[in-house]
């Protein structure tokens, strides 16, 4: 019996080396050392949360590497756009030459839009979160943003995060970067002042008014300040409206709107409006008076009475760029005589522009430049630390992979001297046994 | 002449029962005769048979019947947790699906708008549910098996104490005449060895050679009377109750006072050991459902909307394994995948689907304070030092049993050997004897041919 009961342990024995021989594991069951599996379980767990992070990084690649060379090309966009602008801060190049470099700052514009719509596995690169579909759009004046300023994280390490994208509105419209610049503004700006190819310094305006027009009560209510519906929507208070651009201390471009209304034969109330967004950073479309409502009085042959009339400074306040306001000095607007008065058509016949912005515009390019050059070092420090989060991960996976071995794996040399031993043991027994049982009384009885 | 036919024939009986379990080798004790008194000196009268003893020491029997019980008991107990360590695979298995799982919402976090992504995340987690439905299947089809075990194993029972009880009325009819039961004594033995193999039972000696058999303070065998049990009863969990009926014919639930042999520790393994498996793969899975659904209803999906459940939501922890499924509607249609965190975020935002990433390393208060991974491993790890302990205990136990067993053949066993030597001897003694009869044949025969 205990014959029997040796050898099956001894089979036992050889049996379970030879498992571990022939699996090359060293635990085979559960029960086989359950600390250690349930160890090599957890290793295995986080081995397969490394390669996710592979997976991820991988996956961050493309995005950065294409995001890195739109903004390389936006840079140089936008590095030969400053040299066009540099050779036409003279003023002894001809309008041809300007139209030409317009032109051609235009066909810059145009390639910088195309390439913020870049497109990386069906994913608008600069669309923020709201990346399903082109970012930028052209609008009748402006480029509108349509994407939103989320940052889509990666997780690339145990412990971090790696951000993937560049939001446009940061990138392109410079929000919330210290005198950010939308480039396409920039750009847009600096061709109309280059198409304008006006030398003079003061804003002229030659207002024509329309002697035929009844007198009413003037503006109402009164000084109000704040939103306002659309100039044309206020025409029936406004009997001329009209837009002129002018450029702030920082380059950048305002359309303001004048408004008139005729109070008595030879009296004339006017206000100033700018779009919200543009000086306040408020919502487009909704319009803001910049200026308090002044007073124009003509004598009675036409000519202006500068005397008797109120005429404000007019201030933009509250720019969006935190930038120092602007002031058009009262005396800068000129107002034609009375050969206008008379012409019921004619609104406004001159809208200005100088040679002092496009040294503006340049230094706008300037801060462009930096910024399209800061956003595209950010990422090249992310696809940087994607390298090294890479070959961190690498690493600890290698090191992760080493230890379950360690746990699960057999030492195949040692599996297979204890098999061998084991089954020499096994041999012996049987040898040694069929030795104890065979000697009998018996047979020597025969 | 007589007496050495007598041990001749106990000798033919011990070689013929030399591998009958059980046996206890049977020696014939010789005592010189009464002398008798002639003519002033004593004169042999030969021999006498006293009587024909089991050669039995009584202690190693009764350390084999309480290692029986220890022995029957750590069994049964290896067997059911090895067929369980099965369904907690070394690789893959419940935990396998859990990180799959949760690698596709971290490739759904990397492309939030992708189609195959979104599908692969149903995928996976009906992988999930699958997984969990089937192991949770296999703990209680285990649990059955041990079920219908117990119910087999009672039977048994009832057979072997009824057949005691049969053998302590004919031990006590056979020895109250003087004689000796040597054989029955050997049956019952043996069958006093499985019972307490079976259920542990305490066996005590009676004076007229009875035994009286209990267990847990429960009679089995007291005389000639016999108790028996019954599983027929089907308890709240589907599951056969032990029920007691007492040889006068009471009866009572005994699930939990049966705690030693087979059937306690199939008892055992049964209401405890897989019970709480079951309850701890039903608690998982309800906490799994549990806070992929409120993470993922934080979320808004593809379209828009507000994120509904993921998993269908489960109300009770009880049978929840079995129960979890891929919410219906979110299956049918992969976009409502809530992966953004604000409705007019989309499609490329992915900070819900890193919420529900997140869920991976996050600790669960219902699940004292462990990840879901961390829970489901410490449940398989609990079921690997189960196993293996019981491994090693059952490997203990029957190592002492086969020790105790040999000590006992040791005393008890048929030494063919020995018994060849003794039918030698006796044989020598026999022929001597004849021999002795035939020299007083010779010596009568000369005297009456003297005589003739």
């Amino acid at each position: 019996m205990q014959v029997i009961d040796g050898l099956q342990r001894a089979y036992q024995r050889v049996a379970k080396a030879q498992e571990v021989v022939t699996t090359g594991r060293r635990i085979n069951h559960l029960a086989d050392d359950p600390i250690e599996a349930t160890r090599a379980f957890r290793l295995r767990g986080f081995e397969e949360t490394l390669t996710q992070y592979q997976r991820n990084i991988n996956n961050t690649r493309p995005l950065l590497e294409e995001a890195d060379s739109v903004l390389g090309d936006a840079v140089s966009g936008l590095t030969r756009a400053r040299e066009l602008a540099l050779a036409m801060v003279n003023d002894t190049n001809s309008a041809v030459e300007r139209q030409a470099t317009a032109n051609e700052i235009h066909q810059i514009f145009l390639q910088v839009l195309s390439q913020a719509n870049t497109k990386v596995e069906n994913r608008f690169l600069f669309g923020g979160f709201r990346n399903g579909a082109a970012p930028f759009v052209l609008g009748s004046n402006r480029v509108d943003y349509l994407g939103d300023n989320g940052e889509i994280a990666i997780q690339t390490n145990p412990t971090s995060t790696l951000t993937i994208n560049l939001p446009g509105s940061a990138a392109y419209q410079g929000a919330g970067v210290v005198g950010g610049q939308g480039i396409f503004d920039v750009l847009q700006d600096l061709e109309n002042v280059l198409r304008g190819n006006s030398a003079a310094n003061a804003i002229a305006l030659a207002v024509s008014l329309d002697a035929t027009v009844a007198p009413g009560g003037g503006f109402s209510p009164p000084d109000v300040v704040g939103t306002e519906a659309a100039p044309a929507t206020v025409a029936a208070e406004a009997d001329f409206s009209t837009a002129i651009t002018v450029f702030d201390s920082q380059g950048q471009a305002h359309d303001l709107h004048f408004l008139f209304a005729k109070t008595a034969a030879t009296t004339f109330k006017y206000r100033v409006f700018a779009d919200a967004d543009e000086i306040t950073g408020g919502t487009p479309g909704n319009w803001v008076q910049v200026a308090p409502e002044g007073t124009l009085e003509f004598n009675g042959d036409g000519t202006f009475n500068a005397g008797a009339s109120a005429t404000t400074d007019i201030t933009l306040i509250g720019l969006a760029d935190g930038a120092p306001d602007i002031t058009i000095a009262g005396a800068d607007i000129s107002f034609a005589g009375s050969a206008h008065l008379n012409d019921p058509s004619a609104v406004l016949t001159l809208a200005q522009t100088n040679t002092n912005g496009l040294h503006a515009q340049i230094g706008r390019l300037d801060a462009a430049l930096n910024q399209i050059s800061s956003f595209r070092a950010e990422v090249g420090a992310r696809l940087n630390s994607a390298q090294i989060s890479a070959d961190a991960v690498r690493i600890l996976k290698d090191r992760t992979v080493g230890q379950r071995s360690q746990i699960e794996d057999a030492d195949v040399l040692a599996a297979y001297s204890d098999f061998a031993r084991f089954q020499n043991a096994f041999q012996a027994a049987l040898q040694s046994a069929s030795q104890l049982v065979r000697p009998s009384l018996l047979d020597f009885l025969r | 002449m007589k007496a050495q036919q007598l041990a001749l024939q106990t000798i033919g009986h011990n070689i013929a029962n030399s591998t009958t379990p059980g046996f206890s080798r049977q020696r014939v004790d010789l005592v010189s005769a009464h002398p008798s008194l002639e003519g002033g000196v004593f004169v042999g009268q030969g021999v006498d048979v006293e009587a024909v003893t089991r050669i039995v020491d009584r202690f190693v029997e009764a350390e084999l019947l309480g290692l029986n019980g220890d022995a029957g008991y750590s069994e049964t107990e290896s067997k059911a947790l090895d067929s369980i360590q099965e369904i907690f695979p070394l690789s893959g298995g419940v935990n396998g699906a859990l990180s799959e799982f949760f690698g596709a919402l971290s490739d759904l976090a990397n492309n939030p708008a992708g189609l195959a992504e979104r599908i692969s995340v149903i995928a996976k987690a009906r992988g999930l549910s699958e997984s969990l439905a089937q192991t949770r299947q296999l703990l209680t089809s285990a649990q059955q098996n041990l079920d219908h075990d117990m119910q087999s194993t009672v039977e048994r029972v009832n057979l072997v104490l009824a057949q005691i009880a049969g053998l302590n009325k004919q031990i006590a009819f056979t020895e109250v005449g003087g004689e000796f039961a040597n054989d029955f004594r050997d049956r019952r033995q043996t069958l006093l060895q499985e019972i307490t193999n079976l259920m542990g039972a305490t066996v005590r000696d009676d004076t007229n050679g009875q035994v009286t058999v209990t267990v847990g303070g429960l009679l089995l065998v007291g005389t000639d009377r016999y108790a028996s049990f019954q599983a027929d009863d089907v308890n709240l969990a589907g599951l056969h109750a032990l029920t007691y009926v007492s040889p006068d014919g009471t009866s009572f639930d005994a699930s939990t006072l049966v705690t030693g042999g087979k059937i306690g520790s199939l008892l055992n393994a049964r209401d405890n050991a897989m019970q709480d498996m079951i309850e701890r793969v039903d608690l998982f899975a309800k906490n799994l459902v549990d806070e992929v659904n409120a993470r993922h209803a934080l979320g808004f999906d593809l379209i828009g909307n507000a994120g509904g459940n993921l998993f269908n939501p489960i109300a009770a922890v009880a049978g929840a394994a079995a129960t979890v499924e891929v919410d219906a509607a979110l299956a049918a249609d992969p976009r409502l995948i809530a992966a953004a965190a604000a409705p007019d975020a989309l499609p490329g935002d992915n900070r819900n689907a890193l919420a529900l990433v997140d869920l991976r390393s996050t600790t669960l208060g219902a699940l004292g304070g462990q990840t879901l991974e961390d829970y489901f491993l410490a449940l398989v790890g609990d079921v690997g030092v189960q196993v293996e302990g019981a491994q090693r205990r059952f490997e203990f136990q029957q190592e002492l049993l086969t020790r105790t067993q040999t000590r006992r053949e040791s005393v008890s066993g048929v030494n063919i050997d020995e018994e060849m030597t003794k039918l030698i001897q006796f044989q020598r003694a026999f022929e001597a004897s004849s021999l002795l009869v035939r020299s007083a044949d010779e010596m009568y025969q000369a005297l009456i041919e003297m005589a003739g």
